[in-house]
């Protein structure tokens, strides 16, 4: 099994991330040649929006004497709207922590957003959208994680040297599904993952295991054991250095997002993050709930784009909203609505080119369950993001979406990534730890410095120095045998660019 | 079978000189004429004292047998050079002769929410039909909660706010009460398939508290799924149509004949009976939808309003009629689709994540013949070659109950009671576990249930299931903090063969805990966390500090990959 190699592999961390360059366009050799990221610097965030946004009364054809009549008692009154065209077209009530970025022109509104034959089963429809698949076809890897495999072709058996992908709270799902592994990480606390996941590992396995179902689910935990291992400095250390600069409001997915910008503010690295927010399905008493969600989704992702004003990082970050499915335009007797079609779906960010894209939907010629016709395909929202924001080869982008679908104008231009993102001092926990024999210590620099890589033994004696000298950007690794010393616990401490890096090292 | 399996242990022992160094020195000698027939007379005590308890409640009802295929292959022997192999039909052949340790251990950590290492003894010496028999038994029903958990809710009307308020304050309370008392219920289960089952409703007919509210609601389902746990899942389903709790988690209690509502109509298509793609249309949907109006509920139990119940005739499944809530359930069990898409999903429950499709199709035609009762088809599961191949063995991830309540219950843990709150510590430590594990019982995410297998894992739920699973090795909620109970680990390590014999007793500990032997390496660690560099020939459980020495070795394993699955 050679996932189990990589941990032990030397200098191995980086190379395979460099390795993925064949898909990047129109990245020149400069950009690729300095840094550990293979992504640039552009940053996706998604919102999911759980159970169905009802889109009718997101964004409100209000001109339409259809809506009223479709929605005797969940029609949301002309008057408290914010009017977007002055004549068609209205935000709910809730969404006006949105307009003062809507007035700068930073958000895009792309109407009807679905796929023929829509599923109204919620799970199948968001596996659908997960995957970006058609209706009929059942595809069981996502399609975040396709890109990302493509991105990193030696993954898993190299590691990428920041996640790939970063989920906020529990919810891992078929969207990061690869062929060939997880390709992100879960992270409640980032504050305390690294304490955490130190305090509890058992060390990595070399044994080769059996080719069996039972194996299979051996090598699935131990790869996120390992991979958690991995990266549970990475994220500490982005978190440390990160900074919120707003005060967000204290709902759940406000709490998501600015642990997202204190991540970006640490220079981590990770080109996706996932966020969401439950309880769309609005079968009954609709208009609070509805209202409470979209206020504070609205609130948390106003916040969210001011933190990365104030931060500096607005022009690398957009932020788009999804959802399996609309809702159905004419509501259906207990204060709510039953599941429909298409949906308007949000695009946000400095790099977006503000309006709104598409009619107004057409509630005079529905399909025969009553249900909206739908404009944009949502694989054309990916491959608009993939392409144009990301900078991913269109070749690249068909194989991952299955397909080309034609480009929607919301980017103000293609994003071409500029600079490769800083990335951070970083000392690695030894492999094996605990353990016997050679021990590999890697550790990683943001810039090339003077390096001293010591180890101390509880009391603070300086028992063994490693490293001293002067290194270049990137990552390092040293092997050492530290089976002369005394059974316990010693530190191991790194100083490079004017800081220092400590992790444990257990000898037996 | 002693014999057979202490033969296992002599390969090990061949084996071990390269892996252990001088561990292997102390691998035991085996002198197979003189091992006895039997166990150990302690072991042989406490099976006899539980063979006792389980036949004071043997009634099992007469069931017919389920079919075998006559024809069917020897388990995964085509498949063995595929890697997986599990996609090909391995047929349902009944396991003829006796059981290996390791194989009662994987029964009993597939058919109980922590099983307990003599009740591995105890099946292997029942043998796998006694056994699964047994295990079908169900145990008496469990004490509720309290007094208020039928309750009458009271009518509100003309109450003040902070009456509401307060009444708001008791209700989210005895939630909290609700939850832990299940923990606490499953946690003291005795040897018996029903909480098992009780769980497996509960994912199946998915009803979030946070959507009903009312507890005594969440109660009255929760012992309707108990109640027929092991019973049939037609009369179930029927029931839940009209359960108060899923009146309104699905709307039910709004769908009315002025102004229908689909979403319980729909669900029970697509997750509770056929599944979603199985052929039913929109027009089923909301035609069924008609069918269903009228239900209401007081919180305790459910009624039907003549006056909201829609009389037309309405289409199902091109079935035409004046249809109500039980012509629907009958007409959903009429199709092929249901048994297939339900014991599709009891296989991934019970023996893997990919259900070959010809296998699961002979379950459901076990079921359709049984007309739906559940015990038939778990007998025909369990007692299954396939059900006991070794490449299954630690094929599935453990849910979050099978560590929060799973462990207290194997570990014989006394003094646990969440239900307390002076102190909240232990209230505490399975909220966390729930909440951390993404298993918060009785709110499942939606009403699809869990999803299951490796959704459990993340690089955040696993280092919080090994967090607060090794909590329990020192007592400790926090370094100042007792739980008020804790592993006796010097007690459970004596139950095992020779907990003088460094190889068996990890060897046992990892039965207990992965419900299999492990690879020689992770043995090898177990043994060298115990040992931390001393002589095995050193190692006697009577020493001054091996209580140390196990608790060490007991968070190792907590903390292991194999921990996590059974």
């Amino acid at each position: 099994m050679k996932r189990r190699d990589f941990l032990t592999r030397t200098g191995g961390l980086l190379a395979g991330g460099w390795a993925g360059s064949s898909v990047w366009w129109p990245l020149t050799q400069r950009a690729l040649a300095g840094q550990s990221s293979v992504t640039g610097n552009k940053i996706l965030v998604m919102v999911v929006l759980q159970g169905g946004n009802d889109g009718l009364n997101t964004v409100v054809p209000y001109n339409d004497p259809l809506y009223a009549t479709k929605r005797p008692v969940l029609n949301l009154p002309t008057a408290q709207l914010l009017d977007l065209d002055m004549g068609t077209t209205g935000l709910h009530p809730s969404l006006s922590p949105l307009l003062p970025l809507w007035n700068q022109g930073r958000v895009s509104i792309i109407r009807d957003v679905g796929y023929p034959n829509m599923n109204l089963s919620h799970f199948r429809a968001t596996d659908i959208m997960f995957s970006a698949s058609s209706s009929q076809d059942v595809i069981s890897t996502g399609w975040m994680a396709r890109w990302l495999e493509a991105l990193h072709p030696g993954f898993p058996d190299t590691l990428p040297s920041a996640p790939m992908a970063l989920q906020q709270g529990f919810s891992a799902g078929l969207v990061l599904n690869g062929n060939r592994g997880t390709t992100g990480v879960v992270v409640d606390n980032p504050s305390t993952f690294y304490n955490l996941v130190n305090n509890n590992y058992t060390g990595s396995f070399s044994d080769e295991l059996p080719q069996t179902p039972a194996g299979d689910e051996l090598n699935f935990v131990r790869t996120i054991d390992e991979q958690s291992f991995q990266y549970a400095g990475v994220i500490q250390s982005a978190a440390d250095l990160g900074t919120n600069l707003v005060t967000y409001p204290n709902t759940r997915i406000a709490n998501q997002l600015a642990t997202v910008a204190r991540l970006i503010d640490g220079q981590m690295g990770t080109p996706v993050y996932l966020t969401a927010q439950s309880g769309y399905d609005t079968h009954g008493s609709q208009l609070t709930t509805h209202a409470t969600l979209l206020g504070e989704m609205a609130a948390g992702v106003a916040a969210f784009v001011s933190d990365l004003d104030a931060m500096g990082r607005a022009e690398d970050v957009l932020v788009m909203t999804v959802s399996e499915f609309g809702r159905r335009p004419s509501e259906n007797g207990s204060s709510g609505t039953d599941h429909g079609t298409s949906a308007p779906w949000f695009l946000i960010g400095q790099g977006i080119d503000g309006g709104l894209i598409g009619a107004p939907p057409n509630l005079a010629s529905l399909d025969p369950t009553g249900n909206l016709y739908i404009q944009a395909d949502y694989r054309s929202v990916y491959g608009t993001v993939l392409q144009g924001w990301m900078g991913t080869a269109p070749s690249v982008v068909e194989d991952v979406l299955f397909g080309s679908f034609p480009w929607l104008p919301f980017l103000t231009q293609t994003g071409v990534p500029e600079a490769p993102p800083v990335s951070v001092t970083h000392l690695f926990a030894p492999t094996p730890n605990p353990g016997r024999g050679q021990r590999s210590i890697r550790f990683q620099l943001g810039r090339e410095s003077g390096v001293s890589l010591r180890v101390f033994d509880v009391s603070g004696r300086n028992v063994a120095t490693l490293k001293e000298g002067y290194f270049p950007a990137g990552s390092h690794e040293v092997r050492w045998n530290p089976d002369g010393l005394a059974m316990g616990t010693y530190l191991v401490s790194l100083d490079a660019a004017g800081e220092r890096r400590t992790t444990k090292l257990l000898v037996r | 079978m002693i014999r057979r399996y202490l033969l296992q242990c002599t390969v090990l022992a061949g084996i071990l000189p390269v892996a252990f160094g001088s561990i292997s020195a102390r691998a035991v000698e085996p002198d197979l004429d003189s091992v006895p027939d039997a166990v150990d007379p302690a072991s042989a005590a406490r099976i006899a004292a539980f063979e006792e308890l389980i036949d004071a409640r043997r009634e099992v009802p007469p069931l017919r047998q389920p079919l075998v295929r006559a024809d069917a292959g020897r388990p995964m022997d085509a498949g063995g050079s595929g890697g997986g192999g599990t996609t090909m039909a391995v047929g349902w052949r009944a396991h003829e002769g006796q059981l290996t340790l390791e194989e009662a251990a994987h029964l009993m950590n597939r058919a109980l929410v922590g099983p307990r290492y003599e009740e591995f003894e105890w099946a292997r010496n029942r043998g796998l039909q006694g056994a699964v028999q047994d295990l079908l038994v169900s145990p008496p029903t469990p004490v509720a909660p309290g007094a208020w958990a039928t309750e009458p809710v009271p009518n509100q009307t003309g109450w003040t706010a902070a009456m509401k308020d307060s009444l708001d304050t008791l209700y989210r309370e005895r939630q909290k009460l609700l939850r832990m008392w299940w923990s606490r219920t499953i946690a003291q289960e005795p040897a018996s398939l029903r909480e098992t089952m009780t769980l497996f409703w509960h994912d199946h007919f998915a009803t979030r508290m946070a959507a009903v509210y009312t507890p005594q609601s969440m109660y009255i389902q929760n012992a309707l799924l108990r109640q027929h746990a092991l019973g049939n899942f037609k009369t179930l389903a029927r029931a839940i149509g009209t359960d108060p709790a899923m009146l309104v988690m699905l709307d039910g209690r709004l769908n009315r004949k002025q102004a229908p509502n689909e979403n319980f109509s729909r669900e029970m298509f697509e997750l509770f009976t056929m599944g979603e793609g199985s052929g039913y249309t929109q027009t089923d949907v909301t035609e069924a939808a008609r069918a269903c109006t009228g239900w209401q509920t007081d919180g305790l139990v459910s009624y039907l309003t003549t006056s909201r119940h829609d009389t037309g005739v309405k289409t199902i499944r091109g079935q035409a009629g004046n249809w109500g809530m039980d012509d629907f359930v009958r007409i959903l069990f009429e199709q092929d689709a249901t048994a297939e898409y339900f014991c599709a999903k009891l296989y991934r429950w019970f023996v893997d994540d990919e259900p070959p499709p010809a296998d699961v199709t002979a379950l459901a035609r076990t079921l359709r013949e049984n007309n739906y009762e559940i015990r038939p088809v778990l007998l025909q599961i369990l007692n299954s070659d396939h059900f006991l191949d070794a490449r299954l063995h630690g094929s599935i991830v453990r849910d979050g109950a099978d560590l929060f309540s799973g462990q207290i219950r194997r570990w014989h843990v006394t003094g646990f009671d969440p239900m307390i709150t002076t102190p909240l510590t232990q209230r505490n430590w399975i909220t966390n576990q729930m909440n951390t594990y993404g298993h918060l019982l009785l709110d499942p995410p939606d009403v699809s249930g869990w999803p299951g297998h490796r959704n459990w894992i993340n690089s955040n739920s696993l280092p919080n299931r090994k967090k607060y699973s090794v909590m329990i090795v020192d007592g400790k909620y926090t370094s100042t903090q007792s739980l008020g109970f804790i592993l006796d680990v010097d007690a459970e390590t004596r139950r095992f063969r020779d907990p003088n014999n460094v190889d068996l007793l990890v060897e046992d500990l990892a039965l207990l805990c992965f419900g299999q032997k492990p690879t020689e390496l992770v043995l090898e660690q177990m043994a060298s966390e115990l040992l931390q560099g001393q002589l095995p020939e050193n190692w006697s459980i009577d020493d001054p500090d091996a209580v140390s020495r196990l608790r060490d070795l007991y968070r190792f394993v907590m903390r292991l990959p194999d921990y996590q699955l059974k």
